[in-house]
């Protein structure tokens, strides 16, 4: 007992070194943990210790402890693989959960820089009264020219674009980040350039996910069309089998007609359980498959959730957070995410 | 207070048991305005040179027809021991600016935003229970739902607790306790570990409920969010984020059909715990989470969740 106990705790040893996660380092909050000084204009240092270096480290607790209590060999060491991989499948969701949120709040802090001219305070009840900038005049917009010019011709304007953007985090009332994407779409992206694979990306987007909510939509969504498909499959098959025992059973017994329907009926609510492996055609899992069109990158995520900015900011001070938060995007970091736009030659306007 | 004032509510409770046709006709569940005399919102003491003073009777009573219907402020409701909280805070829970945050600041933050939600709408002289019921169906006034569930479920938290030598003293009723054993819960530490545990299905932000359904029996929930005890459809006990489970397809066709088929609720809550951030933060920092809920559970007061339970 006490051997194979011994052993156990070896092949655990093992695992754990095989694929541990650590924390990310991101070079801005390291210098700031280790001279214990504030974000300028952003965050404070208590506020950086609980969000990323408490926080963050509970997640990667969290996400080794899952990935040893599911015996989860090879996992990736990559955070976006292991959430892929582990993304569809219900018994992992624990682990997908914490990799997902580890992964959003690493996304966010990584764009930040330091902007000396704003400061922050805890705000009073008068803040939600408080009647909104209509400036157009856009501080700490993107340098990049390229990149501002996307934006432009995709939100109208950078401060449309600014507003839409604070906006969507501000609807945010539990935990959730909002991003800028970028957006393709396959079935156009195919049709432009036919023989390459890639995906063309040609609009920028503001997408809103809540929890673990993930950004990539290729993955997310269509579960429950998936679900309902998997379903019907089985009782179509269930159906089919127990039509050719009616079949072969009317020919033996016509005159008992009404008797065998029940007996059909019957058998048919027990082989829809028993019949598990039941197997569609390819056309039907290509269907199952071809839910989404859209292929999604980040760019920049906005962490809006309660505990980024209760510290700082207070109750009342989520508007305040935002703003900061913009004026502290590091637009070089998110112009160094952007994929290669995607520009028709010509607009066609009908 | 206007609604509730005892001249009315007992009027309003002989109405209740008498004509529940009269009620629901005027489109008001017989049932949860139980809940509506505890989870008052509504009160006059902010500015109410600003309105004019007559009760909003002319809703649900018939007697007064001709009543103008006043229009007040949302405001922080006043709770049975609030200077002492406010200033000693809850002993075994929160310090006197644990308090603050989690109940004056917080309780202001929504009903200030539910007046400014609801200012000029069909809802702006509702209850936040009424606003509950009437928007929980329309995805379009969440905005509005979000603030008057907040408020709401945070008014049915804050009425249960009391310091923890005081909560030691209460005990679930024997008749909660024997509906409780149908749900395997047999001790009252069962119940409370059910409840952490409940709290600790949530993902993000969330609240934990004891609640009564219909048909008498007890159950621990947990809600994602702004969740509502009293409508199935805005329980939100699941999140869709990761791969789901049969069963939680299964639970959310059932649900759809439960819907679709305008299936009536009957559920109340007799225990509200704030899971939210905001509840714990200020005296357990942003990852305390843990260390809150195995306080909270110590000091409910039993005698407030016992009363809770719908008697007629």
């Amino acid at each position: 007992m006490f051997k194979s106990s011994r052993t156990v705790s070896k092949v655990r040893l093992l695992f754990q070194r095989s694929v541990s996660y650590n924390l990310p380092s991101i070079r801005l909050l390291d210098s700031l943990k280790s001279t214990e000084s504030d974000l300028p204009g952003l965050f404070s240092n208590k506020t950086i210790n609980e969000l990323w270096y408490n926080r963050g480290q509970a997640l990667v607790d969290n996400l080794n402890a899952q990935i040893i209590k599911n015996n989860v060999e090879n996992a990736p060491a990559n955070l976006e693989e292991l959430i892929k991989v582990s993304f569809s499948k219900n018994d992992l969701n624990a682990l997908f959960t914490n990799a997902s949120l580890l992964h959003n709040l690493q996304f966010f802090l990584e764009s930040l820089k330091t902007n000396e001219d704003r400061s922050f305070s805890k705000a009073q009840i008068s803040a939600l009264l408080k009647t909104p900038s209509t400036s157009i005049k856009v501080e700490n917009a993107p340098q990049d020219e390229s990149l501002a010019e996307w934006i432009n011709d995709s939100f109208g304007s950078m401060v449309e674009f600014k507003t839409l953007l604070l906006n969507s985090a501000a609807s945010i009332k539990g935990d959730g980040t909002t991003w800028l994407v970028a957006q393709a779409t396959y079935s156009e992206s195919a049709m432009r350039d036919g023989a390459s694979t890639g995906v063309s990306f040609d609009t920028l987007a503001i997408v809103n996910t809540y929890n673990a909510g993930i950004v990539d939509d290729s993955m997310r969504s269509g579960q429950v069309t998936k679900m309902k498909h998997q379903k019907q499959l089985k009782l179509d098959a269930a159906n089919r089998r127990d039509q050719e025992r009616k079949e072969m059973a009317a020919g033996e017994v016509q005159e008992q007609g009404q008797a065998v329907e029940e007996v059909v009926q019957e058998t048919q609510k027990r082989s829809i359980s028993a019949d598990e492996n039941a197997l569609g055609s390819v056309e039907e899992a290509e269907e199952v498959m071809l839910f989404s069109d859209r292929k999604l990158v980040p760019l920049l995520a906005i962490d809006a959730s309660m505990r980024a900015y209760l510290e700082d900011y207070g109750i009342y001070g989520k508007r305040q957070y935002l703003e900061n938060v913009w004026h502290c995007v590091d637009w070089d970091v998110v112009a160094s995410r952007t994929p290669k736009r995607f520009k028709p030659s010509m607009v066609f306007e009908y | 207070m206007n609604l509730f004032d005892s001249k009315y509510s007992t009027d309003l409770q002989s109405q209740i048991t008498l004509s529940c046709q009269i009620l629901l006709s005027l489109q008001i569940h017989p049932l949860p305005l139980y809940a509506c005399t505890h989870t008052q919102n509504f009160s006059t003491t902010t500015a109410p040179h600003m309105f004019t003073k007559i009760a909003l009777a002319g809703r649900s009573s018939r007697r007064s027809q001709f009543g103008i219907i006043k229009r007040s402020l949302h405001d922080v409701p006043v709770l049975k021991k609030q200077p002492e909280f406010a200033q000693n805070g809850i002993a075994g829970l929160y310090s006197a600016n644990g308090f603050k945050s989690a109940w004056s600041e917080y309780q202001k933050y929504l009903t200030t935003n539910l007046t400014l939600k609801t200012k000029g709408t069909q809802h702006e002289t509702r209850t936040p229970f009424q606003i509950i019921l009437l928007t929980s169906k329309n995805g379009l006034e969440q905005p509005i739902f979000h603030y008057a569930s907040q408020a709401h479920n945070n008014h049915l938290f804050f009425e249960l607790l009391t310091d923890k030598d005081a909560a030691a003293e209460t005990v679930p009723s024997r008749f909660l306790m024997e509906r409780l054993a149908d749900e395997n819960i047999l001790t009252l530490q069962d119940l409370k570990d059910k409840i952490i545990e409940a709290a600790n299905t949530l993902t993000g932000q969330g609240w934990v409920y004891l609640v009564e359904r219909g048909d008498k029996s007890l159950k621990v929930v947990a809600s994602n969010n702004d969740g509502t005890p009293y409508y199935f459809g805005r329980g939100a006990s699941f999140d869709m984020n990761g791969a789901i489970s049969e069963s939680t397809y299964e639970q959310y066709e059932a649900l759809k059909e439960q819907i679709k088929e305008d299936e009536l609720d009957f559920t109340l809550p007799l225990l509200a715990i704030n899971v939210w951030d905001v509840a714990f933060w200020a005296d357990y920092g942003l990852n305390g989470k843990q260390e809150y809920l195995k306080n909270v559970v110590d000091c409910i007061s039993w005698d407030v969740v016992n009363q809770r339970r719908f008697q007629i």
